[in-house]
């Protein structure tokens, strides 16, 4: 292609040299780059077999006169949708390799499927923090500080501007949470493996963080504690108020900064320990002795 | 080309020059440049505290896989230096690329930097930042400086740089690329239950992580909720079609307007509103826009005359 006279032979090929007195070398060059560009977009937009996941009908159709007319109508489109889906992803499997590497290294990567499934629960996590004498040679703590990570921002106050930094900062938390949250399995090692590596980046810098603030040099962090909060999302039309009342109030003791609280008992809480606060079930899933 | 030659081999070929390279004027481009500028601006004021999300000792992801840059830097020491150079790095290109300074080579750089980010942190990034990646590709090819920009004041006296044409194919780029990302997550989200139910928006709009009014959603606005996912669900899988028809095209922009108005209002999803309009800046007609401008600046032109 960046030889205009190979290029000129090919296309007598194709077509008349009439029709090629019409197009420059350089715009069928460009012309093969935009096919294949657009091309590779559309392969790469396909998702893999594993990606499409099948559509069930909805089982119970909302009390809604909108749902009732369109829940059916959308459920028989999403099951054609995911036929062509299907087959279209397994035809275009032998020619992936030409098009995605490419895109893929170049960031043009095409996964479109933010906010496909918005999450019908609330996620928290709080950091507990042991602190132990810097010297000491036991792992016993003698006091320890909680601080609740996500969400950054208060959710009891209208979230202005400057929460696109707070949005940054929840990021590598909520993302953690939504590809690698472990199995609750306590014998499945290699997900809660897979956990810690993805939240231990974040949990690095807000213990350094921590230390800065609030240790002196005769102190040291001996243990670190993610529970990780869960609690549903009341459907439509159902009235909330009591329950978002008591967990704003379980919230506010948070948001007053970290809760610090002398430890007693040498025993320390297990994975998959489970505490309840309001309508939050926290469950302890990410644990590193330092 | 005439509908009896359209067919013929000619005919295609015409069809196809006239639709990708045709020439139109510049300005589109000059505002396509200033307005994913400033958004790559504040992509970057978001990732902020510096320490936190670019030196190799913030929220990075452990060293390993890409291309082992990472793991290279830090073993030598460098990752912080390099993470604070990066930052900084964008940060001139980004402002270039508004204020148009070497507006070509500031919008080259920010698109290379841009996808070196993201193999450096990927955490802290969400679809906005890929959506910047793709719409900035295009842009590269474009001549967008010849406008609206340092560089063309500063070839004041040369050619007239208002009058220069440059080709279209970036820009039709540019919107087949938008077209996709929304046929795209429009055909994942019907795959998703909440999307066929109704209730979607009432889950997003009441999520923890991104909704920024404190109250929950009242009973009596919950079916403008329904009515905004189906609507979200249908106009994003029709959004290609409707750009073929002038008066659909105008629809369709005017209701993803609307939506990404309405989103950035209710809820907290980062730069990728902000993105996403600046996007549509492609969708301006190229030729009318050139006219409004030509017009304003001879206005503008007239009226500083007659204040001298």
């Amino acid at each position: 292609v960046s030889d205009p006279k190979s290029l000129f032979r090919w296309t007598r090929v194709l077509g008349s040299t009439s029709t090629l007195a019409h197009m420059s070398a350089s715009r069928w060059a460009l012309s093969a780059f935009l096919v294949w560009y657009i091309g590779s977009l559309l392969v790469a937009a396909i998702p893999i077999p594993a990606q499409i996941h099948h559509p069930q009908p909805i089982a119970e159709v909302r009390d809604s006169a909108l749902s009732a007319h369109l829940t059916p109508w959308l459920d028989r489109a999403a099951g054609v949708v995911w036929a062509i889906a299907t087959r279209l992803s397994r035809s275009v499997a032998p020619i992936r390799p030409l098009t995605g590497s490419l895109l893929v290294q170049s960031g043009l990567a095409q996964r479109w499927d933010m906010f496909a499934s918005p999450l019908r629960y609330d996620d928290y996590l709080r950091v507990k923090w042991y602190v132990s004498p810097a010297g000491a040679l036991a792992r016993k703590a003698s006091w320890a500080a909680t601080r609740l990570v996500l969400p950054t921002d208060r959710e009891d106050r209208v979230r202005g501007p400057a929460s696109l930094r707070s949005f940054s900062m929840d990021r590598p938390l909520a993302s953690a949470l939504d590809r690698f949250h472990p199995s609750g399995n306590p014998t499945d090692t290699a997900s809660l493996q897979a956990f810690a590596e993805a939240l231990r980046p974040a949990m690095r810098y807000l213990t350094r963080d921590f230390e800065s603030q609030r240790l002196d040099r005769a102190e040291r962090v001996s243990r670190v504690e993610v529970w990780h909060g869960r609690s549903d999302l009341p459907p439509p039309d159902v009235a909330t108020s009591p329950r978002r009342a008591l967990r704003l109030e379980v919230l506010r003791n948070y948001y007053a900064g970290a809760i610090e609280e002398p430890v007693i008992s040498a025993l320390y809480s297990p994975y998959f320990a489970v505490q309840t606060e309001g309508d939050i079930v926290w469950t302890l899933e990410y644990i590193e002795e330092r | 080309v005439t509908s009896g030659r359209l067919f013929s081999r000619v005919g295609v070929l015409e069809a196809w020059q006239a639709f990708w390279f045709r020439e139109i004027p510049p300005q589109v481009y000059a505002l396509l440049r200033i307005a994913l500028g400033l958004v790559g601006l504040i992509g970057l004021l978001a990732l902020t505290p510096v320490d936190a999300f670019w030196p190799a000792s913030g929220i990075l992801p452990e060293p390993g896989g890409g291309f082992g840059l990472r793991q290279q830097l830090q073993a030598i020491g460098a990752g912080d230096p390099f993470g604070y150079a990066l930052y900084g790095a964008l940060l001139v290109s980004f402002t270039c690329m508004t204020i148009g300074y070497r507006a070509t080579l500031a919008t080259a750089a920010a698109w290379a930097l841009t996808v070196l980010q993201a193999r450096w942190n990927p955490l802290p990034l969400a679809g906005s930042h890929r959506v910047l990646i793709c719409v900035l590709f295009p842009l590269l090819w474009a001549h967008c400086g010849r406008v609206l920009s340092i560089d063309a004041m500063r070839r004041r006296g040369q050619a007239n740089q208002d009058a220069v044409p440059t080709a279209i194919w970036p820009l039709r780029l540019i919107r087949f690329q938008i077209a996709v990302i929304y046929l795209n997550s429009g055909l994942s989200k019907l795959l998703v239950d909440q999307w066929r139910d109704g209730t979607a928006v009432h889950y997003a709009v009441s999520s923890n992580l991104f909704h920024r009014l404190p109250a929950a959603i009242p009973p009596s606005l919950e079916p403008v909720a329904t009515a905004a996912t189906y609507l979200t669900l249908v106009w994003e899988i029709a959004f290609g079609v409707m750009l073929l028809h002038p008066w659909t095209r105008r629809i369709a922009l005017i209701i993803g307007i609307a939506l990404h108005v309405g989103m950035g209002l209710v809820m907290e999803l980062g730069t990728f509103s902000l993105v996403m309009l600046a996007s549509y800046v492609a969708f301006l007609n190229p030729e009318r826009l050139s006219l409004h401008w030509i017009t304003a600046l001879r206005r503008a032109k007239r009226a500083a005359t007659e204040r001298l």
